[in-house]
């Protein structure tokens, strides 16, 4: 029941850069009681208007009702319509006032002498006449007269509009917009910082993740006139360069993509989570860093790469931090909005545009007081899911990743890779097997290139970047390839090498 | 050694609709349900199978059975599937969750033109309206979660 207090307690948990950003939720409540108070001096309290007020329209389409309005409010007795009226940068909400009917109107349904059919339309503004007379006599200068014209026949009489601005509920709407205004003006600022220091993270992983070709004992031209089926691949020039982290990160990006955190990949759950699932899958994430630095299974050798990971860990902190706060922004705008309508009995102004959403042809983000358009989301973008995509596109490419490498068969590196005439790429042992059983198709394609292929099909280029990006899974396969190899040939002797044999 | 890994991801990214996990005593054995697809005969239920990976896989195709009966010109009483990727046209770039989604596939599209079950098969082509009732009711007999 109590939003400022929870709102309060939640802005403490932020950093307090972007807690001193925050709409003041109790500035903008006080300012609905001053509208309270204004209106009650021109005799429009709550109660009154309740029962009179049309619902908002565009000041710009005058005359114009809503067709869904009650139509026995709109034939008889006084209707008064909130409306927003924009002047020049900002907002102005003003009441019309019209004190006779539509003229447009049948007149028999306005027969004075016929019982009304619904109670509210028979009350009399209570609106003291001097206030309606200041209106009218200032309203030659500041105010905008409506088109309705002076009655011809005596100087006393009213016009059939009169428009009376709210100046608490301009204040109220300049402050709401200003806040979210400055809010946007610093987001864009954030978002700049953002982006820089994660251009100079990724500059730092990618230094701290040298790949093979760093380390003098690289040949990355391989012998071509040698035969390629005996590549020796010594395993001094697969050894890990131990001036490198490039296991390290890849290892850690592998453990930020299975936590999934900010966003679903998965079949059942696609798209941005809730925050506190985020919350929890960062934490997790964190947990599991912590656990295998201090198994030792994942180590970080260099300086740069400590620091570069704790940059890391900040960049996901703040994006979670720009969520939550988020979320709350935009109840608190939400909840004043009702407060507004609910305190004042003014009708619910349109949304405010979020100062998060981003789109995508507007980088200023300026707050648009106007209706929402629903169309649009679909080319929207939270500022909190951008962060999240640059920082994963930025960086998780930095190092390859061995699903793009690997044989569709064993699933794993692609090692020695073979390249078929239909471009499908295999490792020479799944290739192997395949030739051995007869088989002619390729089986991504069914092309019939298997059998055709030979020496030839080995891709030289794709055998020196794994060689250079992947030694240590490249040096894994190939043992385990010459072990497959090798029971197949006992095998093939007819030596059951799983089972004991006895000679 | 490519075991562990393809079944790792089934069971943390399972396809819609689909179940398969692996005996705790041999992980080439799965037990797997699939829900019958909307807007088929078989809408609502819920078949259990198995799925057995032959020492050649992925070379091999894997075996899979409906252990559920079901009314279906393509499966026979034994719960034996009649579907090319599980024969000839078996490819090893193929998993085990590329054959799921092929049986879910199977359930909406039944094929009496390559029946297995010859009277399903008939059934199916001379009225397919009533082979398609008696497909319900075995549905909610058979196949009640």
């Amino acid at each position: 029941m109590h939003f400022s207090k929870t709102y309060s307690q939640l802005l403490l948990t932020l950093p307090p850069e972007l807690r001193d950003s925050a709409i003041q939720y109790r500035q903008l409540k006080k300012i609905i009681n001053q509208i309270v108070a204004e209106l009650t001096a021109l005799g429009l309290s709550p109660d009154v208007l309740h029962s009179v007020v049309q619902p908002p329209t565009a000041a710009n389409d005058k005359g114009k009702q809503r067709e869904d309005s009650s139509p026995s409010v709109q034939s008889t007795g006084p209707r008064v319509i909130y409306e927003l009226a924009t002047v020049a940068d900002h907002v102005e909400p003003r009441l019309r006032l019209c004190l006779e009917p539509d003229e447009s109107l049948p007149s028999d349904t306005a027969g004075p002498s016929s019982l009304p059919p619904r109670p509210e339309t028979t009350i009399t503004l209570p609106i003291p006449e001097d206030i309606i007379r200041s209106a009218l006599g200032s309203g030659g200068g500041s105010h905008e007269l409506p088109d309705g014209e002076l009655r011809a026949d005596g100087t006393s009489a009213l016009p059939a509009e009169l428009i009376i601005p709210l100046v608490s509920d301009t204040a109220f709407f300049r402050t709401l917009t200003e806040a979210l205004n400055s809010l946007a003006a610093y987001l864009v600022t954030k978002r700049a910082e953002f982006e820089s220091s994660l251009r100079s993270l990724s500059q730092d992983i990618s230094s701290a993740s040298r790949p093979q070709s760093h380390t003098a004992g690289f040949h990355p031209h391989s012998r071509y006139s040698s035969d390629p089926a005996n590549i020796s691949i010594s395993s001094h020039t697969l050894a890990l360069n131990s001036r490198s982290d490039l296991d390290t990160w890849r290892q850690i990006f592998q453990l930020y993509m299975e936590a999934d955190i900010f966003q679903g990949h998965q079949e059942r759950f696609r798209g941005e989570r809730e925050v506190e699932d985020a919350e929890a899958r960062l934490r997790t994430f964190l947990a599991d860093l912590n656990e295998q630095t201090s198994k030792g299974t994942l180590k970080l050798r260099m300086k740069q790469s400590r620091v570069a990971l704790k940059s890391f860990m900040e960049l996901n902190t703040f994006i979670l931090d720009l969520r939550k706060f988020q979320q709350v922004t935009a109840e608190a705008t939400r909840k004043i909005l009702k407060k507004h309508a609910k305190r004042t009995a003014l009708p619910l102004a349109p949304d405010l545009t979020s100062p998060f959403v981003v789109h995508p042809d507007s980088a200023d983000g300026a707050v648009v007081l106007s209706r929402a358009h629903p169309v649009r989301t679909s080319e929207t973008f939270t500022l909190s899911l951008l962060l999240v995509q640059a920082l994963t596109e930025t960086l998780l490419p930095i190092i390859p990743h061995i699903d793009d490498y690997s044989c569709v068969i064993c699933t794993g590196l692609a090692f020695k890779p073979i390249r078929l005439q239909c471009s499908h790429l295999f490792c020479v042992r799944c290739l192997v097997k395949l030739q051995k059983r007869g088989e002619e198709h390729c089986p991504i394609c069914r092309a019939p290139t298997v059998l055709s292929a030979n020496r030839s099909n080995v891709d030289w280029a794709l055998l020196n970047f794994m060689k250079d990006w992947f030694p240590l899974e490249a040096k894994k396969k190939l043992q385990q390839n010459e072990r497959e190899a090798a029971e197949e040939e006992m095998q093939e002797l007819g030596l059951d090498v799983r089972g004991c044999v006895v000679m | 050694m490519s075991l562990p890994k393809e079944t790792e991801r089934l069971v943390a990214d399972p396809a819609p609709g689909i179940t398969a996990s692996p005996h705790d005593d041999n992980l080439r054995y799965f037990d797997v349900t699939i829900q019958g697809p909307d807007g088929s005969p078989f809408q609502n239920g819920v078949f259990r199978l198995e799925l057995f990976l032959p020492e050649e896989y992925p070379m091999s195709p894997p075996k899979v059975r409906f252990l559920t009966k079901i009314y279906h010109p393509n499966i026979d009483k034994l719960g034996r599937i009649c579907l090319d990727i599980l024969k000839d046209k078996w490819s090893p770039a193929l998993q085990i969750r590329t054959v799921l989604l092929s049986v879910q596939a199977l359930l909406s599209a039944p094929n009496p033109d390559d029946p297995l079950a010859t009277d399903v098969a008939k059934h199916y082509k001379e009225n397919e309206a009533d082979a398609q009732r008696v497909s319900r009711e075995w549905t909610e007999k058979y196949a009640n979660a």
